[in-house]
C-alpha cells in the first residue's frame, strides 16, 4: 500500500471520541453541572449556611418556605431549618450513594471478570452463587444485614454494597464473555501473551465502558435504597439525617407541611434523573451505535 | 424496440450523517432488458450496493434517493410502500452480501423461505414447501427436507447462502439483483453458484443484475458492465469490449490488478495506490484523478461526463486511449 | 427443551435451600436476640422461654430443627406475636402481597410493552420523545414519593379514592398502591421493549424480510418482535424482586397487612421465624417465576437451549 501520507487520517484516541461525544449532549452536560452545584452545596451549607442543622426554633415550627430568617425551605414539625437539613441530608444521600457504588463496583468487577475470564468450572459455581443469592431481593437481605449488624453509617453502606455487587458482577461476566469469544482475543492467545496482560490489556478497556455506565447508573439506585431504608427507619440514625428520612418525616405532614416532603423529594428526584442522563450520556458517548 | 425491463435515470442516493451528506451514488444511469445479464462492478463504498438498495426502497432511515427507476414500465423509485411490497420478492429478487446477518437468526429457514410464497402467491404451507425443495434442489442444496426445520445458525456458509438465492428465485422473478453473492465462498461452492447463475441465464428469460469487485466474475456471466467509483458510473460497455479495449484508467487499473491464470506468478500484485475519496465531501474535478496516472490539467477542474467512444460503450474521461 | 427445563428445575432446588442456610445463619449472627426488648423481665422466666424457642441450642441443631419442620410444613412460631405462627401470619399477608404484586406486574407489562413499542415505531417523533420523558420520570421518582402524591391528588384533594386499608381486597383498595407500584415497572419496561425494538429493526434480516416483499405488519411480528421479548422476559426476575421491594414501602405507606410490612417488623424486632419464613416464601416465588421467565426464554431464542 502507498504510503501516500495525505491519505492517511490522523489517529483519535477512543477516549477523546468518548469524551467529545459526551459534551455534546446537552443533557448529560447540564446533569453534571447540576449535579456539581448540589455537591457544592451540601458541602458549603451544612458549614456556612444561616443556620444548622440541629438548632430547634420554638417559635418557628412548621413555617412554609419564606425570605424571612433566611428559612428558605421553611421549617419541620419540630422548628427545624429545613435548608441546612436538605443540604445535610444531601450530604449523606450522595456520600452512601457513591460510597456504596465504589463497594459495589469494585466487588463486582473483580468477582466478575474472574468468573468470565477463566469460565468453565470456577466461572460456573461462581456464577451460580450470584444466581442463588439473587433470588432474595435485595432491599431484604439489606435489611436483614442491618438489623444483624445495626445501622451505624458505615455498615448502613457496606450493607447495601455487599449487596448490590451481584449485578456488576453479572454485567462484567457478560462483558467478558462476550470478549472472550472475538477473534482478537483468539489471536492474543495464539501469539502466546500471558492471561494477566490479555486481561489488563483487551478485556478490562472494553468491559470498563458499560462498568462505568452501570456505575453511575448505580449510584442512583443506591441512593434511592438508602432512602428506602432511611423511610422505614432502617437507615442512617439521629443526628444523621438523609433525604428518605426527610421524606418519610414528610409524609406525615402532608397535610400541614407539603413542603416538608416536596423539597427533599424534589432534590431526590432531580439528582436520581441527572444521573441518569449522566449514564445515558456516558452509553452513547461510549458506545455510539446504541442510541 | 422493446421497452426495458428496468430503465434507471438520473439515480441518486445520499445519506445524513451527523456532520454532513454522503453522496452515495451520483447520477447512474442505466436500463436492463429480460434475459440480460449487466454487472455493477467497483470498489468497496462505489456505490454499487447502493443504487440497487434505492431502486428497492431498502435505504436505511437516514437514506434517501432521487431520480426515476421505471420497472415494467411503472416508476417505483420512491412509490408507496403497497407497491413495493408487490414488486420486492416477486417481480424483483434480492440476494444480499452476508447470508450470516441475511437471515432472521430466529426462525426456521423452512419458515423464512415459504413465507415469500404464502404472501405473494397464496399459497398453502405444504404448496410452499414443495415449492421450495424444488428451488433447493435446483440449487444443488443437500438434504433440503432435513434442513428445513434448522436455524440459519445451524447451517454453513454455502448452505446459507443457496438460502439467500432461494429467497430471492422461488417466486420466479423477472429480474434478480444479486449483490456479491459469492463473496466470502470458498472457491469451489462459488464455482457452483456461477454455474447456476449461467444456467439460469441460459434457460430462462431472468435478468439479473451482478453486483461484485471481481471482475472474473463479470467476464463469466454478465452480457454488459457498469464501472462505478465514487458513486458515479465511469465506464459502461458489453463485456467482451471492457475487456479488450478500456477507456477509462480506472478500469484498465482494476483489469491489471485481477490475477490472472496466465500472468507471472512471481511479479508483485498490482495495486491501485491511494483510497477512494470521502464521499462527504467530493473534490472537484474527475473524482478518480487523485489516484489516475493518465491526468490532464483539465482533470483536476473539471469533471467529465460520460462520453461515446465505440458502440455502446460510454467512458467518462478526458483523456482518450490509443486505439 | 425438555432437558433444559429439566436443568432449571434442578438449579431451583439447591438455590432454595442455600438461602434458608444463609439467611438463618445471617440472622443468628446477630449480636442480641428476640427478647431484648422485654425489660424487667425475671432471669429465670427468660431461661425459660430461651429454652422453650430452643434458643439455647447449638446453631446447627436449631438449623436442623427448623429444616425438619419446614420439611413439615411448619415455619414455627412467632417470637413476638406468642399466639401466632409464621404459617398464620403468612397466610394472612400472602394473598395481599400476591395480589399487589401480581397487578403491577400485569400491568407494567401491558402498558409498557404498549408505549415501548408505539415509541420505536414513531421513532423521534414528538410522541416518542413523550413517552420517553414520561418513562424516565417514572423510574426516577421513588415510589415513596408517588405513592403520597397520588394519596394526596387523588384520595385527599380530589377524595376519589380511599386512602389506606385493604378493605378485603377492594377495587377501590387497590387502585391507588397498585398505580404507585406499576409505575416505575411501565416505565422500565417501556424503555426495554423501545431499546429493543430499535435495535431489532435495524437488523439486516429485517431487511431481507422487507426485501422478500412482506407487508411490515409481517415483518414486526415474525421477524423483529420475537428478540424484543428476550430482554422484557429477562427483566421479569429483577421486576418481581422490584415488586417485593416497592411492596414493602407501599404496605407501609397504605397501611396493607401484606408480608412486607409483617417482615419489616420481624426484622426489627429480630423475630427470626417470621423473617426466615417470608424470606422463604419471596425466594421460592422468585425462584419459580426466573424458572417460567427462563422457559420462556427457552421458546424465544433457539440458541439459548443448547447450553
Amino acid at each position: 500500500m502507498s504510503t501516500d501520507s495525505s491519505f492517511v487520517p490522523a489517529g483519535r484516541s477512543l477516549w477523546r471520541d468518548a469524551a467529545d461525544r459526551f459534551c455534546a449532549n446537552r443533557a448529560a452536560m447540564v446533569s453534571a453541572g447540576i449535579i456539581l452545584v448540589i455537591v457544592v452545596l451540601a458541602f458549603a451549607v451544612p458549614i456556612w449556611g444561616p443556620h444548622s442543622l440541629e438548632e430547634v426554633y420554638w417559635d418557628r415550627m412548621l413555617i412554609a418556605p419564606s425570605l424571612e430568617n433566611h428559612h428558605w425551605f421553611g421549617t419541620d414539625v419540630n422548628g427545624r431549618d429545613m435548608f441546612a437539613r436538605v443540604f445535610y441530608g444531601a450530604r449523606i444521600s450522595l456520600t452512601i450513594g457513591v460510597l456504596t457504588t465504589l463497594v459495589a463496583l469494585t466487588i463486582g468487577v473483580l468477582y466478575g471478570a474472574t468468573a468470565g475470564y477463566f469460565g468453565g468450572r470456577i466461572g460456573a459455581v461462581m456464577m451460580r452463587l450470584v444466581d442463588i443469592i439473587y433470588a432474595v431481593p435485595a432491599l431484604f437481605l439489606i435489611i436483614i444485614l442491618i438489623s444483624v449488624f445495626g445501622n451505624n453509617f458505615v455498615l448502613v453502606f457496606v450493607s447495601i454494597g455487599a449487596v448490590e455487587w451481584l449485578t456488576m458482577a453479572r454485567i462484567v461476566r457478560g462483558q467478558t464473555l462476550a470478549i472472550r469469544e472475538k477473534d482478537y482475543i483468539e489471536a492474543a492467545h495464539a501469539l502466546g501473551l500471558p492471561h494477566t496482560t490479555i486481561l489488563a490489556r483487551y478485556i478490562i478497556p472494553n468491559v470498563i465502558g458499560p462498568v462505568i455506565v452501570y456505575a453511575t447508573l448505580l449510584i442512583p439506585i443506591n441512593i434511592l435504597i438508602e432512602s428506602y431504608l432511611s423511610f422505614l427507619g432502617l437507615g442512617v440514625q439521629e443526628p444523621y439525617t438523609s433525604w428518605g428520612r426527610l421524606i418519610s418525616q414528610g409524609t406525615k405532614e402532608i397535610e400541614t407541611g407539603l413542603w416538608l416532603l416536596l423539597i427533599p423529594s424534589v432534590f431526590l428526584t432531580v439528582t436520581m434523573f441527572c444521573f441518569n442522563f449522566i449514564g445515558d450520556g456516558l452509553r452513547d458517548a461510549l458506545d455510539p451505535k446504541d442510541r | 424496440m422493446k421497452a426495458p425491463l428496468l430503465k434507471c435515470t438520473h439515480l441518486c442516493a445520499h445519506f445524513e450523517v451527523k456532520n454532513g451528506t454522503v453522496q452515495a451514488v451520483d447520477d447512474l444511469n442505466f436500463s436492463i432488458n429480460r434475459g440480460e445479464c449487466i454487472g455493477i462492478v467497483g470498489e468497496s463504498g462505489s456505490g454499487k450496493t447502493q443504487s440497487c438498495m434505492a431502486i428497492l426502497g431498502l435505504l436505511p432511515r437516514n437514506g434517501s434517493a432521487t431520480g426515476s427507476a421505471i420497472f415494467r414500465g411503472q416508476e417505483i423509485l420512491n412509490t408507496r410502500r403497497k407497491v413495493l411490497d408487490r414488486i420486492r420478492g416477486e417481480s424483483i429478487g434480492m440476494i444480499f452480501q452476508d447470508s450470516m446477518a441475511g437471515l432472521t437468526p430466529f426462525m426456521r429457514i423452512g419458515d423464512q423461505l415459504c413465507e415469500v410464497l404464502i404472501e405473494h402467491q397464496g399459497m398453502s404451507e405444504a404448496e410452499a414447501r414443495t415449492r421450495v425443495l424444488e428451488v433447493l434442489d435446483i440449487l444443488q442444496f443437500p438434504q433440503p427436507k432435513r434442513r428445513l426445520r434448522m436455524y440459519p445458525h445451524e447451517l454453513s456458509g454455502g448452505m446459507r447462502q443457496r438460502v439467500m438465492i432461494a429467497l430471492a428465485l422461488v417466486c420466479k422473478p423477472d429480474l434478480i439483483i444479486a449483490d456479491e453473492p459469492t463473496t466470502a465462498l470458498d472457491i469451489t461452492i462459488q464455482a457452483q453458484i456461477l454455474e447456476f447463475f449461467a444456467g439460469l441465464k441460459k434457460h430462462t428469460d431472468t435478468a439479473i443484475i451482478m453486483i461484485t469487485h471481481d471482475f472474473g466474475v463479470a467476464a463469466e456471466l454478465c452480457d454488459r458492465v457498469i464501472v462505478m467509483y465514487a458513486g458515479r458510473m465511469v465506464e459502461t460497455g458489453s463485456v467482451e469490449d471492457i475487456f479488450a479495449r478500456p477507456q477509462h484508467p480506472y478500469t484498465q487499473a482494476l483489469l491489471r490488478a485481477t490475477p490472472r491464470l496466465d500472468s507471472d506468478l512471481q511479479a508483485d500484485l498490482l495495486l491501485i495506490p491511494g483510497r477512494p475519496p470521502n464521499l462527504q465531501n467530493i473534490p472537484r474535478g474527475c473524482s478518480f484523478a487523485p489516484r489516475c496516472t493518465q491526468t490532464l490539467e483539465q482533470c483536476r477542474l473539471e469533471r467529465p461526463e460520460l462520453g461515446n467512444r465505440f458502440d455502446e460503450h460510454w467512458a467518462a474521461c478526458f483523456v482518450r486511449q490509443p486505439q | 427443551m425438555f432437558a433444559y427445563i429439566l436443568r432449571r428445575v434442578a438449579f431451583a432446588v439447591p438455590t432454595i435451600f442455600v438461602i434458608i442456610l444463609l439467611t438463618f445463619i445471617l440472622l443468628h449472627a446477630a449480636p442480641g436476640g428476640p427478647f431484648d426488648s422485654l425489660q424487667d423481665i425475671d432471669p429465670a422466666v427468660l431461661a425459660n422461654l430461651r429454652s422453650a424457642y430452643h434458643l439455647d441450642d447449638p446453631v446447627w441443631m436449631q438449623f436442623w430443627t427448623y429444616l425438619s419442620g419446614l420439611l413439615r410444613g411448619d415455619m414455627g412460631p412467632s417470637l413476638i406475636y406468642r399466639e401466632l405462627t409464621v404459617n398464620q401470619i403468612i397466610v394472612t399477608g400472602l394473598p395481599v402481597s400476591v395480589t399487589l404484586g401480581l397487578s403491577a406486574i400485569v400491568i407494567g407489562l401491558s402498558v409498557g410493552l404498549c408505549c415501548g413499542i408505539v415509541a420505536a415505531l414513531r421513532q423521534n417523533s414528538l410522541l416518542d420523545y413523550a413517552v420517553m420523558a414520561a418513562a424516565m420520570t417514572g423510574v426516577a421518582i421513588p415510589t415513596f414519593v408517588t405513592a403520597p402524591l397520588l394519596i394526596l391528588v387523588f384520595g385527599l384533594t380530589l377524595a376519589w379514592l380511599p386512602i389506606s386499608g385493604w378493605n378485603g381486597g377492594q377495587i377501590k383498595h387497590l387502585i391507588l398502591p397498585v398505580t404507585a407500584l406499576a409505575i416505575p415497572k411501565v416505565a422500565v419496561i417501556a424503555r426495554i421493549t423501545r431499546g429493543a425494538m430499535l435495535e431489532s429493526i435495524n437488523m439486516d434480516y429485517v431487511r431481507t424480510a422487507r426485501a422478500k416483499g412482506m407487508r411490515e405488519i409481517k415483518v414486526i411480528t415474525r421477524h423483529v418482535m420475537r428478540p424484543v421479548l428476550i430482554p422484557v422476559v429477562s427483566y421479569l426476575g429483577p421486576a418481581i424482586a422490584t415488586v417485593m421491594t416497592g411492596s414493602v414501602i407501599i404496605e407501609n405507606i397504605f397501611g396493607l397487612p401484606g408480608l412486607g410490612r409483617a417482615f419489616v417488623e420481624g426484622a426489627i424486632n429480630r423475630d427470626y421465624p417470621v423473617v426466615m419464613g417470608i424470606v422463604i416464601i419471596y425466594a421460592i416465588f422468585i425462584v419459580m417465576l426466573n424458572l417460567f421467565a427462563d422457559i420462556l426464554y427457552g421458546f424465544l431464542d433457539p440458541r439459548v437451549r443448547q447450553k
